[in-house]
């Protein structure tokens, strides 16, 4: 016998893996195919529920003359600034990061790029905490294409929180200032975190964000608030449906 | 039988049609589709994959607001209402539906019909 929600189901699976349909547009799009099935049933009643669906299934369209017309809305906003963050990540890794500033009378500079810093810290050593943000952010490549994420969720939490950690941290220790000996004496040493440094940190925050709003648009509907369900009598159609609603 | 509507000439009309559609109050996706062929006597064909796209780029655009709301049956459905935006919009277009369509219609008049 045929099982209309089951159908629908896996409708609307093959859709979430060929496609870059949101599932949100694929919400709307479930309601509409659900609707015109009802319409096809209620026009023809001599049709079964499976001719119903596929007549409506084909009406709607495939996904991928589906996810062609969704694509003429354009760029979604988060693609821009997830670009950017991605090239200043790739920027990171060429401009310096490290260096130390000796205070006493003789200054001088040690300085390490973003690319020679992420080897370093690949050695066994506390300092290998600082590979996990770039290391995170290879998991958003997928994103490029407009794939969803798996656990996206926490990778964008943990890149936001990793970005806005590395930049407490570089302004913190930018105003340390610790003693040391050289061969000319003590100096007075301060980190000085190099244009690498920010730039990766701006570069997490800015893919962070850029992931937490296309999120917006992925994520499922959320249910509102009980005194938001609107009396069941009223003048809009939204309300007049009574159970609730969604934001 | 008369050939359908250009798909050029209904894509450019989409924008003024949703609006006046939405100015009777909020709707969902199929709800505005079954009036466009209803105002049109099914002379417009709107693909059922068309609509959702320029309800997207018009809700992109801040001339519409979607709203989630659970029906009856336990599905999400997104109902779209008119702003501010989207009156001012519609109105404009409306003037120029009607210069285009009376140009057309001074142009007809006597001579070309």
């Amino acid at each position: 016998m045929f099982d209309l929600d089951a159908e629908v189901l896996r409708w609307r699976e093959r859709r979430e893996r060929v496609s870059s349909l949101s599932p949100r547009e694929l919400d709307e799009l479930e309601d509409h195919l659900r609707a015109r099935v009802d319409l096809e049933l209620e026009l023809n009643a001599a049709l079964g529920p499976g001719q119903a669906f596929r007549l409506a299934n084909r009406d709607i369209g495939t996904a991928t003359a589906l996810s062609k017309e969704f694509a003429k809305v354009g760029k979604p906003r988060w693609k821009g600034l997830f670009v950017a963050g991605w090239a200043m990540f790739a920027a990171s890794f060429l401009l310096p990061v490290t260096g130390f500033e000796l205070l006493s009378e003789y200054p001088s500079y040690g300085r390490a790029s973003g690319f020679e810093v992420f080897l370093r810290c690949l050695r066994p050593s506390p300092f290998f905490l600082l590979t996990l943000p770039t290391v995170a952010m290879l998991f958003t490549i997928p994103a490029f294409r407009g794939r969803r994420l798996a656990g996206g969720r926490w990778f964008r939490r943990f890149l936001g929180f990793a970005g806005v950690g590395a930049f407490g941290i570089g302004i913190a220790l930018s105003f340390q200032h610790w003693t040391v000996m050289t061969s000319y004496g003590t100096s007075s040493v301060r980190a000085l975190l190099g244009t690498g440094y920010w730039t990766w940190a701006a570069s997490l925050v800015c893919v962070a964000a850029a992931l937490q709003l296309r999120a917006r648009g992925w994520a499922s509907a959320k249910r509102v608030r009980a005194r938001e369900r609107a009396p069941a009598r009223s003048p809009t159609p939204a309300r007049a449906t009574g159970q609730g609603a969604f934001e | 039988m008369k050939k359908p509507v250009s798909k050029e000439l209904v894509a450019a009309s989409s924008r003024p049609m949703v609006l006046s559609i939405l100015t009777g109050g909020e709707s969902y996706g199929y709800q505005i589709l079954k009036q466009v062929k209803l105002l049109s006597g099914g002379k417009l064909e709107w693909s059922d994959g068309m609509l959702y796209p320029v309800l997207h780029r018009l809700e992109r655009d801040g001339m519409i607001a979607g709203r989630w709301v659970l029906t009856e049956e336990g599905r999400r459905r997104k109902y779209y209402r008119l702003t501010r935006r989207g009156k001012r919009q519609l109105a404009t277009d409306r003037e120029n539906w009607r210069t285009v369509h009376g140009a057309l219609e001074l142009s007809w008049g006597g001579r070309n019909v």
